[in-house]
């Protein structure tokens, strides 16, 4: 039998296996490959937080997936340019402070954060830039703020959110959109942020 | 300057790129053109706005994969073979809850077993001759601390032997809770010791009691170690120390921010009057 003539050339994408081809990957923009990630740790530091930091199991999911999307932000703001240890170490060090303020604002009994307030040694959330996690506390403004964006059209909405968050390059935003050229990509982009702009602003 | 080379400098400002020089110039010219202050301002809010929304939008993704992980493996605190699925569509990924804690009927047979075990040690005590009974006063001033070793977790499939202690202590069925913690290995063994403490005071096994209570209260680093030196004294008071009981109680009375610092009084006044 001769090769099928209605073969379709789709771009595979293989599952990284290791944690430093998983860390490339990300890096490289592979942003849903972070499911991967969640899936792989998850219950590891579910059961760390239950058993030793006695997190309920909601609080600990929750801590995790908030721990999950800071070391994204870190890898893409170029905060975290290479692993100085394994992603789950990582992970866990950004969940454990997590669970710890949670803890703390519940007044749970649990053990104090060992490492708030001192130089640490070899903890890799050492190089996490904590304002981040101070990102996911609510408030009305913020809701406001992120919802703004929704309001937007769709294109506008991904192309801000791929330029601005993920910091993908305006050639790959182009493929990714479908758009006639870099430049027009730039002009859009322009456009869109003006328009969310006077939207945020509508007095300036 | 040209409003689309205005933009690209407050972006690379923004999402700091450029060198330190580069940026520091950037700076200073800021401060000084308020047109160029203005336009970073809008910037830095659009900024926020995108942060803001696509935090929301990773999160709920996330929190979508959780909830079929969490319904796939229910109990599922254990490794499971799992991969991730597709996203769900955003829409959909609604937070819910998805099991809950079967705990609450079991804490109230355990309440209820709790009461009853002081009422009998009211019965008892009512019929002993005069004099201080320190069991009664013990038992009086104990209620069994409640399981927050295991969360609203392991719950529903979990089948450790961990769990089936914590499930007999959680239903009141301390004899069996005691057993089943004497039996577990060392893993965890301050928590599991101190359910194991709690197990046994509840059966008013005294002495068995403060000898478990004794290397908890000692360490330090062990989060219920304050905790734990009360029971230490209520299991002294119960096996008729009433002059170790009364100094225990005394040094946690004195002590700064205790966690059973107003138990430990309320006791001490009873052993004093």
């Amino acid at each position: 039998m001769g090769e099928s003539i209605n073969t379709i050339p789709v771009e595979v994408k293989k599952k990284p296996k290791e944690d430093a081809e998983l860390f490339a990957a990300i890096k490289a923009g592979r942003h849903e490959l972070l499911d991967e990630l969640y899936v792989q740790h998850r219950a590891a530091f579910l059961t760390y937080a239950q058993r030793q930091l006695y997190a309920t199991e909601d609080d600990a999911a929750d801590c995790f997936q908030d721990a999950v999307i800071a070391f994204y932000k870190n890898i893409v703001s170029g905060r975290l340019t290479e692993l100085t240890c394994g992603i789950r170490t990582y992970l866990f060090a950004i969940g454990k402070r997590l669970v710890y303020r949670k803890n703390e604002k519940r007044h749970r009994e649990v053990p104090s954060d060992p490492d708030a307030g001192i130089g640490l040694g070899n903890d890799p959330a050492n190089e996490l830039d904590m304002s981040l996690l101070n990102r996911f506390e609510d408030d009305h403004r913020k809701a406001l703020l992120a919802s703004s964006l929704g309001k937007l059209g769709d294109t506008c909405r991904e192309l801000l959110t791929l330029f601005y968050y993920h910091r993908y390059p305006i050639e790959s935003i182009q493929d990714s959109l479908g758009l006639s050229s870099p430049g027009a990509t730039r002009i859009k982009k322009m456009r869109c942020l003006d328009k969310l702009k006077k939207m945020l602003n509508p007095s300036g | 300057m040209d409003k689309d080379k205005k933009q690209d400098r407050i972006d690379e400002y923004l999402l700091g790129k450029g060198s330190p020089e580069a940026r520091r110039e950037f700076e200073e010219e800021t401060s000084r053109n308020e047109e160029l202050s203005r336009a970073l301002g809008d910037t830095e809010l659009a900024l926020a706005a995108i942060e803001l929304a696509e935090d929301e939008a990773l999160k709920m993704r996330l929190q979508g994969l959780e909830q079929r992980l969490a319904a796939a493996t229910p109990g599922s605190t254990v490794d499971a073979p799992l991969t991730a699925a597709a996203p769900r569509p955003k829409a959909e990924a609604r937070v819910v809850e998805i099991r809950r804690r079967r705990k609450g009927q079991f804490r109230l047979l355990g309440y209820a077993a709790a009461l009853l075990l002081m009422l009998a040690v009211g019965w008892w005590a009512i019929s002993q001759p005069g004099g201080l009974d320190t069991q009664q006063l013990a038992m009086d001033s104990f209620a069994p601390y409640e399981n927050i070793a295991t969360g609203t977790v392991r719950g529903d499939n979990d089948d450790t032997a961990e769990a089936a202690a914590f499930a007999d202590y959680d239903a009141g069925n301390y004899a069996a809770a005691a057993e089943k913690f004497s039996a577990l290995s060392a893993s965890n063994s301050f928590v599991n010791n101190f359910y194991l403490g709690q197990s046994l005071l509840a059966q008013q096994k005294f002495e068995e009691a403060a000898r478990v209570f004794s290397p908890l209260m000692s360490t330090p680093a062990f989060p219920l170690a304050e905790e734990a030196a009360y029971y230490h004294a209520l299991a002294l008071l119960g096996t008729g120390d009433a002059a170790g009981a009364k100094t225990a109680l005394a040094k946690i009375s004195n002590a700064t921010d205790h966690e059973m610092q107003a138990e430990a009084k309320a006791l001490l006044a009873k052993l004093l009057q």
